[in-house]
């Protein structure tokens, strides 16, 4: 059997997958043998193929907003400004930190494939870095692959121009397929539809209403639920080995808001989640 | 019935009387090459932290005091008879659980993966056990955890 771990997209409620990684990699004592990342989820799976899941739970609940993100207080405007709305020195900081050239050493020994997907803007497709790639480029994906389009820049490597994995692949299962994976652990940070509840917050068109961080970041999360809930379904409807990890409900928390206490909560959450869909 | 150990009583009387305040640790971004001690503590604090959230206020209380009675003695040098790890899993499960009976024999049944996989990463020479015996290295280790989940749970 081929292991796969498979850990999708969104921000500070990626917390949720630590939990369930801690559950697999520890209590079940279950090794992947491929993990593929998106977002958030390209952060974590470095240190899931390290193993080091210590590490990894107390990095997602120490970690703050400023750890992550220059948050500029001019909203809107800024993006008018700079073509974005959010500094991501903080969170390229962060990634030269912890994914060390010793850390993809031990990815490569423990035989563990590793793949962190971007999406190239020019091609239109997603692309994947590995273990196998240069620290620098490696880097790069990771930091490339949580970049949100419009809050976050967009990150040049090789000639091209990369967002944000999840803009196509929220929650990278084919590509484990594709590499052979015949049992996949996926973890995905929105809940399924059905225990996904309205929210309140009005959309209006107006001055000052901070459109990219209000209706921009609905727009992107609706499209990216969806995308997370079809690529569940499919892969399920095509016999695919899978076993879906999401929360019990829509998890509380803005996914650009790094707040420890929160995400030590998520953290619990997916940890007892799994605990609950894998005993 | 089984007499208990003197240090459980001990720990337990400590417990129900007052003793030692509890020390939080401060909230930092982990070392990015982290010691055994510092593995197995956050290996611990998961499933303390989260079993914990379903404890009412007494018995987060109890398990605050024994976490507090076991960090003094692992404080000190060398380690108290309580900086034991078995006297503080069966300290722990002799803890009451008045309104939710699970709560610490779940957090005391998941200390044997934590430890599990703790070990398998650091072979015994290169832990920073400062030459203590094994048990009271990882109480050491498992305290500090038990301290973070009741300072997560108390104060979010």
């Amino acid at each position: 059997m081929t292991i796969a771990f498979v850990l999708g997209g969104g921000g500070s409620l990626g917390a949720f997958s630590v939990g369930v990684a801690r559950w697999l990699l520890v209590d079940k004592a279950i090794q992947p043998d491929i993990v593929t990342g998106t977002s958030t989820g390209a952060i974590a799976s470095v240190l899931v193929a390290t193993g080091e899941i210590g590490l990894l739970s107390d990095l997602y609940t120490n970690v703050t907003t400023q750890d992550v993100l220059h948050q500029s207080f001019l909203g809107d405007l800024d993006v008018v400004i700079h073509g974005y709305s959010n500094s991501v020195d903080p969170l390229k900081n962060l990634i030269d930190t912890y994914l060390t050239e010793d850390r993809r050493q031990k990815i490569i020994n423990k035989g563990v494939k590793l793949q962190i997907a971007a999406t190239n803007l020019q091609k239109g497709i997603v692309e994947y870095a590995d273990e196998t790639s240069n620290l620098d480029r490696l880097r790069k994906f990771v930091l490339a692959s949580s970049c949100q389009p419009a809050l976050m820049p967009t990150i040049s490597i090789g000639g091209y121009e990369y967002l944000d994995g999840g803009i196509m692949q929220m929650l990278p299962i084919q590509r484990a397929l594709d590499l052979g994976a015949t049992k996949i652990y996926a973890s995905a940070t929105s809940a399924a539809a059905a225990n996904r509840p309205p929210i309140t917050r009005h959309f209006p068109n107006a001055p000052g209403t901070d459109v990219f961080n209000y209706t921009l970041r609905r727009a992107v999360l609706l499209m990216t639920d969806q995308m997370t809930d079809d690529t569940i379904a499919l892969q399920l409807e095509r016999g695919v080995d899978l076993t879906a990890f999401r929360p019990a409900s829509t998890q509380i928390g803005d996914p650009l808001q790094f707040d420890p206490s929160l995400m030590a909560a998520m953290v619990d959450h997916g940890y007892l989640r799994a605990q609950q869909i894998l005993p | 019935m089984r007499a208990l150990p003197t240090s459980i009583l001990a720990l337990g009387l400590l417990a129900a009387c007052g003793g030692p305040e509890l020390s939080c640790p401060e909230p930092a971004l982990p070392s990015p090459t982290p010691t055994y001690v510092d593995t197995l503590e956050s290996l611990v604090l998961v499933p303390a932290r989260a079993n914990l959230r379903d404890a009412s206020t007494a018995e987060v209380d109890s398990f605050a005091s024994l976490t507090a009675q076991t960090q003094a003695a692992c404080g000190e040098s060398p380690p108290g008879g309580a900086c034991d790890l078995t006297t503080l899993r069966a300290a722990l499960v002799a803890l009451p659980t008045p309104d939710h009976p699970g709560v610490f024999t779940g957090i005391e049944a998941s200390l044997d993966a934590a430890i599990a996989s703790a070990h398998a990463d650091f072979a015994p020479a290169d832990r920073d056990c400062a030459g203590q015996p094994e048990a009271a290295c990882d109480a050491r280790a498992i305290t500090g955890a038990f301290a973070r989940a009741v300072c997560g749970v108390r104060n979010p």
